[in-house]
């Protein structure tokens, strides 16, 4: 997979709005998508669009999941993951030995689902994540390392400050709500409430101002934090 | 049945024959026999009376018992009619024809419901299943539409989602041992799944969790250990106390167990309440409190655990803590 191009998601999903939903939210996460919208010949719609990912119900007019699975893997190996209502240990047994790669059950909840998504992607793309900085106002953050330098110095953050940090950076001149920063940590597996997040940043800025760059983090009163 | 019952069920006969002996007595008189005479003639009826009389006794006896202990030795005591041996007396013939109408009439009965039962334990699965579609959409259109009243529909739709698998649990919980898929699984993973469930719920009750101590694998079923485990979560958050609900998940690998640990710093439990928590439909003191309890989390829990081979206990202090405690067995030797 050339490593310019963001992967491409092929949605097989009967229901018209979380089709639809479906549709932004991977867009919004960064993925090309096209769904199947025509259920009498999917295949060719497989075959044309050449997907990284295939998403795929089980329960389809016509033909179902598995049946489809079965006639994919004949022509491709694409990473197939299934998306179900049923949740028996018969059905995952059936999703995976018919050449599904993964399986989740509705209601899934989203971060599991992209968190998925992603897994499976890295699995068939063997393109290392290479070590990257983000600079902003001078001041480099390595989320790999875990530490920000400024000038000369440099700091080690804690697993939660780095969370916090990375989310900063990466959507620097925008207002972040609390709340947001809450529910992003909580999607990376750092389960705090909103006491412990003030802690964090306070810490954050302890830590900032020995390096001497005191005013980075902003508070909007009311409204969250912004650097 | 005692040798009394059979004399007080053939009194009739018994009171023929004595009267029969007395007329033919006075009769035997009247025609000149001799006293003792008549006392042989007398002494020999008795006799074989009673001969007859005890023979049928014992023989009645015999019949009542062995039909005793086929029914004894069946499991399901209204097939008697069908496994008995059959009958010779046209009287108990009578008998036994009722009991095999009664008996055959039941077991229809029994079939129907069980039928009408397994129908609509089926349909509601498959509700469950259809309702899924729907409550993804709502979470869809919430997450791409973050707003602060997406959140609340979000927290909302959390909840309802737990009471559906609540629901499709309690349905299948005769039948776990046809549905378990049993894999060598991260109880971190489990973790952070039920976490991941619950997160606008926990977020709006300014929970933290601290797992960061949860290691280790076990062997199990990941979707009913993520149901029991997220039932425990939601207890620990229902009865919290006035502090911000902290949790502290933590796994350990004792010497024949993986034990997970569940830690609140919610009410607590009374000590005469313990023992009770994992009874059908109890919901003691906090509950009543709770005002939303029905008793039923604590029950699916534990009757999940001892068909999964888990053990659960819990402990507490009032005012301070509770922890529910799991023990997966370790499978050593299923790592070759």
């Amino acid at each position: 997979m050339p490593s310019t191009s963001t992967p491409k998601i092929l949605l097989i999903e009967d229901d018209p709005l979380i089709r639809e939903e479906l549709h932004i939210l991977l867009s919004n996460a960064g993925y090309t998508v096209d769904s199947v919208t025509d259920f009498g010949t999917p295949l060719n719609q497989v075959r044309s669009f050449s997907p990284d990912l295939i998403l795929l119900d089980i329960n389809l007019p016509g033909q179902d999941g598995y049946a489809l699975c079965t006639s994919i893997r004949s022509f491709s190996a694409t990473p197939i993951l299934f998306i179900t209502g049923r949740n028996t240990a018969m059905d995952e047994l059936q999703a995976l030995t018919l050449g599904g790669d993964d399986y989740i059950t509705k209601p899934y909840n989203i971060p599991i689902l992209l968190a998925r998504i992603n897994l499976l992607l890295r699995r068939y793309n063997t393109a290392s994540v290479e070590a990257y900085q983000i600079e902003y106002k001078g001041i480099q953050l390595n989320p790999v390392a875990g530490t920000l330098r400024f000038e000369a110095q440099e700091i080690e953050l804690t697993k939660t400050e780095l969370k916090i940090m990375h989310y900063l950076f990466t959507h620097p001149n925008e207002i972040i709500p609390r709340l947001e920063l809450v529910e992003y940590l909580w999607d990376n597996e750092i389960h705090i409430d909103d006491n412990t997040l003030s802690v964090n940043i306070m810490r954050i800025r302890d830590k900032l101002r020995s390096l001497g760059a005191a005013d980075l983090i902003q508070t909007k009163r009311g409204m969250g934090y912004k650097i | 049945m005692k040798f009394s019952d059979y004399i007080n069920d053939h009194k009739k006969i018994l009171l023929i024959c004595f009267a029969g002996s007395l007329f033919f007595s006075v009769l035997l008189l009247f025609f000149g026999i001799g006293i003792s005479e008549l006392s042989l003639l007398l002494l020999c009826f008795s006799l074989i009376l009673f001969i007859t009389i005890w023979t049928d006794y014992l023989d009645k006896r015999r019949r009542i018992r062995s039909l005793l202990s086929t029914l004894d030795s069946l499991d399901q005591k209204y097939l008697l009619a069908e496994i008995a041996d059959k009958p010779d007396t046209e009287f108990e013939k009578a008998y036994f024809h009722l009991l095999k109408t009664a008996l055959k009439n039941m077991t229809d009965e029994i079939a129907e419901s069980k039928r009408l039962n397994l129908e609509y334990r089926d349909y509601i699965e498959q509700w469950i299943h259809e309702i899924k579609v729907p409550i993804t959409g709502i979470e869809l259109v919430c997450e791409n539409n973050k707003t602060d009243i997406t959140r609340k529909i979000m927290v909302q739709t959390e909840l309802i989602e737990q009471e559906v698998e609540k629901v499709l649990f309690y349905a299948r919980l005769d039948s776990v041992e046809k549905d378990y898929l049993i894999k060598e699984i991260s109880l971190k993973d489990c973790v952070l799944e039920v976490l991941a469930r619950n997160k606008q719920f926990l977020i709006q009750n300014n929970v933290c969790v601290h797992t960061d101590s949860v290691t280790d694998t076990v062997y199990s079923d990941q979707k009913w250990v993520c149901f029991i485990l997220n039932q425990i979560l939601i207890n620990s958050i229902k009865y919290h106390s006035k502090q911000p609900p902290v949790i502290q998940i933590v796994s350990h690998n004792a010497e024949n167990y993986v034990v997970l640990s569940v830690t609140d710093n919610g009410i607590g439990i009374k000590p005469s309440e313990i023992s009770r928590v994992f009874d059908k439909g109890f919901v003691g003191s906090n509950g009543r409190y709770a005002a939303n309890a029905t008793g039923i989390g604590l029950y699916l829990c534990e009757r999940l655990c001892a068909k999964l081979g888990i053990g659960i206990d819990i402990e507490s202090e009032i005012g301070h803590y509770t922890t529910v405690l799991l023990y997966f067995p370790r499978n050593d030797h299923l790592n070759i």
